[in-house]
């Protein structure tokens, strides 16, 4: 291996991190630089070590139930699927981010005037040894397990097999789906049309998306449809052949060369799409995906004088809505929750407490993206947070206009999602309404908090906004710990008062709903009073 | 004497609108070529074609006689690039980005080190060179950008606005170093809006208005065509695109703010 592209393969992360950092004033001085040196060095390690350790829990978290209530086969197929699909969207997306990045921050600028092709194989090396290969994790705890039930090793051997192959599979959709929504950028014209290029070609890659994991994830189709597969067929099935591969195939001699014959077949398939997928997307999304000034016409400006808080509104429209990363990163909580409710929908809804559980397993996905969009709509100012700044605007008008535009994302995403669920499990009724009413009530004030004390913690010098401005990991974990807690208070206290009330929760859900619904829009007015009196010193 | 550089009918489209527009021109090894023209005109445009960095829409380029959109790395081999705006790795120290640069371009490690430690020293950035390249200023960023370009001394500098953010000693070195690679018969392009420069460097000028040369030639060739042997070349650029009348414009600007 040439020394130079793995060098430039770590060169790639570490310079993402220095990136986002290098103008919070705590590493502008000289004294931090040799501190920030270090840091950068160990900034890989730690984040990987992180990813890895959040991916295993979750993935074991997933498997928990199975783990205690045995293992037949239709219920190992079900883990396998899940996990393995887990594994292919952690790739998917961390590869879609990963070669955006490289274009925003133009990273394969530096070396594009240098006669080298190894920059393609630094690309493929930077993401699978830094980022990509991390989502191995996801799988590991279930092949373990299952291993060690069964006895079997070759669980394990082809478990990994599999995990990386699906890794494979995960950089190169992610690859094209950000060829596919970078578009080609070249002499576009910022505009009404280009805002809406960008957001429908997101919106039908989310949307394809969405079918995807809902198919995944559809009542009964898993137990039914996979286990009937015939042999050989179900051994060389893309995705469905997985379980038989990994987990149920190969306790005979027979199963074990198809299993390897299979695996084999894919790896070279697999092996072969990503290197030719990566050339493509290096050259497209990176190498050409910077526009040049061009002449064009002369042109005038027509101005017209709108109201302050329509003007911010649009202002937080046009900046997110411009830029397909921060359009993807705005569907991401969704995209991530979808899995987890669905599974609490078909496996977890026996309990019986009917629409309520369905609003409850909602609300991770208020929690997620009241933190995740706060953020996000921080961190799209950018280096315009400067002329924010500048301007003669009260830190109340910036907190409600990206508020509002927040909220009109989230109510998109869940009256819908939130009414079909419901519609489609247990039938309608009057006060399904209130589940996405509360949900949005909860979303406003839990967003306006937010946002008002991200506002508050970057300092009123600041050139520039990113996710490191607001003191790191850390921090964004206790927003979201803050947020759940400030979430559920309303939640818990009208769960206590319905059983105080009426004895039961699950024969007055309607009672329930009423009595949140009056404690979010108190604790919405509350944030409101404190909005009103915030000063930025 | 065989062009270094050869364009015939270069067109470079973007969406709706061509940025080249069936553009010739020819620079001769052993002298320094300027292209000037106001912003938008094309100029990053040319130069990126010229270095293989860009792929041209039609026409051809010949780069001592490589077609560059056909052998990219052989024409890179041969040109020292610097971009308009200087990209490099930003938490490298620039002496981590001259060593890296220096081992993709498979320089011998003696010619390396004494051809780095004569320019840092010349440019005077001998004291930023373990900072982060991120917390240089943007003139000591655009040294470290020229060093990285001449590192291989290359048969073809190309320089788009290479003067910009440079403090006027720096300046005089860098226009004293182009002449010395002219004079080793090393080709030298290069953009720049200051007209100064262009005047007491270049042997050639080409001037570039809307995608297309609008006049070619010697300072002495550009005089003649204006029609006036006594202009400047500042004067001489306005009148051929277009913007010698300059005070109905400016009136006009001063009118908007009194009213």
């Amino acid at each position: 291996m040439n020394s130079s592209v793995l060098f430039l393969a770590r060169m790639l992360m570490i310079e993402q991190r220095y990136q986002a950092i290098k103008k919070s004033p705590k590493y502008t001085s000289e004294v931090d630089q040799k501190t920030t040196r270090k840091k950068l060095g160990n900034f890989l390690k730690v984040s990987y070590a992180a990813n890895s350790i959040s991916f295993a829990v979750f993935s074991f978290l997933l498997i928990t139930p199975y783990i205690f209530t045995g293992g037949d086969a239709g219920r190992i197929t079900n883990i396998g699927f899940i996990v393995y699909i887990y594994a292919l969207i952690i790739s998917i997306y961390s590869s879609a981010l990963f070669f955006n990045s490289l274009g925003t921050m133009n990273l394969l600028g530096p070396v594009s005037p240098l006669p080298y092709e190894g920059r393609k194989k630094a690309v493929m090396f930077s993401w699978f040894i830094y980022n990509g290969s991390s989502a191995i994790f996801a799988v590991l705890p279930a092949v373990v397990w299952i291993a060690w039930s069964t006895g079997n090793p070759a669980v394990l051997f082809f478990g990994i097999i599999w995990g990386i192959l699906l890794i494979m599979a995960g950089f190169t959709i992610g690859s094209l789906i950000n060829a596919f929504i970078s578009g080609n950028g070249r002499g576009e014209k910022a505009g009404f049309m280009s805002t809406m290029k960008s957001t429908i070609r997101v919106i039908i890659i989310l949307f394809v998306f969405a079918i995807f994991e809902i198919g995944i994830y559809l009542p009964g189709l898993i137990p039914n449809f996979i286990p009937g597969i015939a042999f050989p067929l179900n051994r060389f099935l893309p995705l469905v052949n997985i379980p038989y591969v990994v987990f149920l195939g190969n306790q005979t001699l027979h199963g074990l060369v198809t299993d390897a014959a299979s695996s084999i077949l894919y790896l070279a398939a697999f092996s072969i799409l990503a290197v030719a997928t990566n050339s493509f997307a290096v050259e497209r999304s990176v190498l050409l995906g910077k526009s040049e000034e061009i002449f064009r016409p002369e042109k005038f400006v027509n101005y017209r004088r709108g109201s302050l808080p329509a003007s911010l509104i649009m202002k937080e429209v046009r900046i997110v809505a411009r830029k397909s990363q921060n359009v993807i990163l705005l569907f991401i909580p969704v995209i991530f929750v979808f899995p987890t409710i669905l599974s609490v929908l078909v496996y977890g809804s026996e309990g019986g407490i009917g629409n309520l559980g369905t609003y409850f397993s909602l609300i991770s996905i208020l929690v997620i993206c009241s933190s995740f969009y706060s953020l996000i709509l921080m961190v799209s100012e950018g280096s315009g947070i400067e002329t924010l700044f500048s301007l003669p605007i009260s830190v109340k008008d910036i907190i409600y206009s990206k508020s509002a535009f927040g909220l009109l994302v989230f109510s998109i995403i869940i009256i819908p999602v939130s009414l079909l669920i419901i519609g489609g499990n247990y039938g309608t009724s009057t006060y399904d309404i209130l589940v996405p009413a509360n949900l949005i009530l909860g979303f406003s004030f839990s967003s306006i908090f937010n946002i008002r004390r991200l506002l508050l913690r970057l300092p009123a010098e600041s050139t520039n906004v990113n996710f490191y401005s607001f003191g790191g990991g850390l921090f964004i974990a206790a927003m979201f710990v803050v947020t759940a807690a400030i979430v559920l208070i309303p939640v818990i206290l009208s769960v206590l008062f319905t059983i105080a009330l009426t004895g039961s929760l699950q024969s007055n859900p309607y009672i329930f709903y009423l009595l949140d619904s009056s404690l979010n829009f108190a604790a919405l007015l509350g944030v409101i009073f404190m909005t009103g009196n915030t000063v930025k010193t | 004497m065989e062009a270094s550089i050869s364009v015939r009918g270069l067109y470079k489209k973007y969406v709706d609108n061509y940025a080249l527009n069936d553009l010739n021109l020819d620079v001769e090894p052993g002298k320094i070529f300027g292209v000037l023209g106001p912003n938008g005109s094309g100029k990053t445009t040319l130069l990126k074609i010229i270095s293989a960095l860009l792929e041209r829409t039609s026409g051809s380029v010949s780069v001592r006689g490589l077609d560059p959109s056909k052998h990219k790395d052989q024409v890179k081999k041969l040109v020292g690039y610097v971009p308009e705006v200087p990209t490099m790795y930003e938490s490298l120290s620039p002496g981590e980005f001259f060593s890296f640069v220096a081992t993709v371009r498979n320089i011998e490690e003696s010619l390396v080190e004494e051809r780095i430690n004569s320019m840092v020293r010349a440019l005077g950035i001998s004291d930023s060179i373990d900072s982060f390249i991120g917390s240089l200023s943007f003139g000591t960023r655009q040294k470290v950008a020229i060093i990285a370009s001449l590192l291989h001394d290359p048969e073809i500098i190309v320089m788009d606005e290479g003067m910009n953010g440079l403090d006027p000693r720096s300046a005089k070195i860098l226009k004293e170093l182009m002449r010395s690679f002219a004079e080793r018969g090393k080709t030298v392009i290069f953009s720049t809006h200051i007209m100064d420069v262009a005047e007491s460097v270049c042997d050639t000028v080409a001037i570039l208005y809307k995608g297309r040369i609008v006049s070619t030639g010697t300072m002495d060739k550009l005089k003649e065509r204006s029609g006036k042997s006594s202009s400047n070349l500042e004067e001489i650029f306005l009148k051929l695109t277009g913007n010698e009348d300059l005070d109905p414009l400016i009136h006009s600007l001063k009118e908007s703010f009194r009213s």
